[in-house]
């Protein structure tokens, strides 16, 4: 029985990821106009001010715990809804950048290059993001923290090598 | 001769021609350096539906045949989903090292839980162990190919990549093939739902659906766009990566 729901459940993703493949290849469709057309204008300030914990720790000790929750929750689907502009945007983009790479003129490739990358950049920290947000959607009382970031963490390590006692050894790996 | 007959006759000639259509189109557009996995593939099937329909009166031979080139073709197919990957991957340097990484993981899990799937099936207890092993195998190569097309297609969403023309075709040719043969190996090897008759005609008819999709993407003309970008938009992008990363790292 796990089997049939397990091999259904994948055609079902299967076909219906191959409906959205060949509805959304716009092959032949300018992307400049499509940027024009279906760009969004992002309030960069208002995210920050949506996703900013001082704000959210003020509302916390300023109303109930009930309206907190509602209302943070409707700051928290704004953010998203920030997000998910900006992770559109970047896929525009990406196709307006694919595009350009092509173009003779050298400093329009590497432009287009660098714009390809940001945008790249953009659509995996938005992924990310976006999963944060739903998390503290469905917990908005929760400081779900994100992380830090591997390289971050060995920064960390080796800043507190640097600083550990003189009589404290390490492995020789951090030394 | 039966209708029941024709119709088989039918679909099984129907891609031997389009397949060998396809191959010769391929061929002439210079796409055998780009796709030479596909295009063997699309060789390769036409040459052995060829030989079988040769041999078909000789049951032996035909079955020899039959599942030795089997388990070429479905290494081919899977190997025509990795060339895609590549293919789709290549043009962005920054991201082909992590997107083959998360692939290849995706892969591994994707075999795991078909192996489970193979090894928990009961197939001892049917009148042909031999037969629905093969069967259970095949479905869990579908599977495997099944979850690597979902990843692949999920990959280039989510990243909001752009699909080249014959990459989108090759991978929804596939996918539609996949999705049935699977469904229908299910039917046939797990709940025993349909007989073997009917499993070979509609395996045929999936495959046959499989072609025609990538007849019209191959063998269709290709209208020739001719966008040329002149100048890039202005953006915030950086401003939005920013952001973005500041609030990630907080």
């Amino acid at each position: 029985m796990i089997t049939t729901v397990i091999i259904g459940c994948t055609i079902a993703a299967l076909l219906l990821l191959l409906w959205r493949l060949t509805k959304d290849s716009t092959t032949g469709t300018d992307p400049l106009r499509m940027w024009e057309a279906e760009g969004h204008k992002v309030n960069v300030d208002a995210f920050r001010l949506l996703v900013d914990p001082d704000e959210a720790v003020f509302l916390w000790k300023s109303v109930p715990t009930p309206v907190f929750r509602r209302l943070q929750r409707k700051r928290i689907a704004l953010a998203l809804h920030s997000v998910h502009r900006m992770a559109g945007n970047a896929a525009l983009l990406i196709r307006v950048a694919t595009l350009a790479r092509r173009s003779e003129d050298a400093q329009i490739a590497s432009a287009a290059d660098q714009l390809m990358f940001l945008c790249y950049r953009v659509r995996v920290n938005a992924l990310i993001a976006e999963l944060y947000l739903v998390l503290r959607w469905i917990f908005p009382a929760w400081a779900i923290r994100v992380p830090m970031a591997l390289d971050r963490y060995e920064r960390l390590l080796q800043v507190s090598v640097s600083c550990a006692p003189i009589s404290v050894s390490f492995p020789a790996k951090y030394s | 001769m039966k209708a029941s007959n024709v119709i088989t006759m039918a679909l099984w000639i129907t891609p031997i021609v389009v397949q060998s259509i396809i191959g010769i189109v391929m061929f002439h557009r210079k796409l055998v350096q780009i796709f030479p996995v596909f295009f063997t593939y699309s060789v390769l099937i036409p040459t052995r539906e060829t030989l079988l329909f040769v041999v078909r009166k000789y049951p032996n031979s035909y079955s020899g045949t039959y599942w030795l080139s089997e388990a070429i073709v479905v290494t081919l197919s899977l190997g025509v989903i990795c060339e895609v990957i590549w293919h789709v991957i290549r043009p962005y340097s920054f991201l082909r090292r992590y997107a083959l990484r998360f692939s290849w993981l995706a892969a591994a899990a994707a075999l795991a839980v078909a192996l489970i799937m193979f090894l928990s099936a009961s197939r001892w207890a049917q009148p042909d162990p031999l037969f629905e092993t093969i069967i259970l195998l095949e479905r869990s190569v579908r599977f495997l190919q099944a979850c690597w097309l979902i990843v692949l297609i999920l990959l280039m969403s989510r990243l909001g990549l752009t699909w080249q023309y014959y990459a989108a075709g090759i991978t929804t040719g596939f996918g539609v093939y996949s999705a049935s043969d699977l469904v229908l190996l299910e039917l046939r090897a797990h709940l025993h739902w349909i007989t073997d008759g009917t499993l070979v005609l509609l395996n045929s008819t999936a495959y046959n659906a499989a072609v025609i999709i990538w007849a019209l993407y191959f063998v269709r003309p290709r209208l020739k766009t001719g966008i040329m970008v002149a100048s890039l938009p202005n953006t915030e992008i950086s401003r939005w990566n920013e952001e973005l990363s500041e609030y990630l790292h907080k």
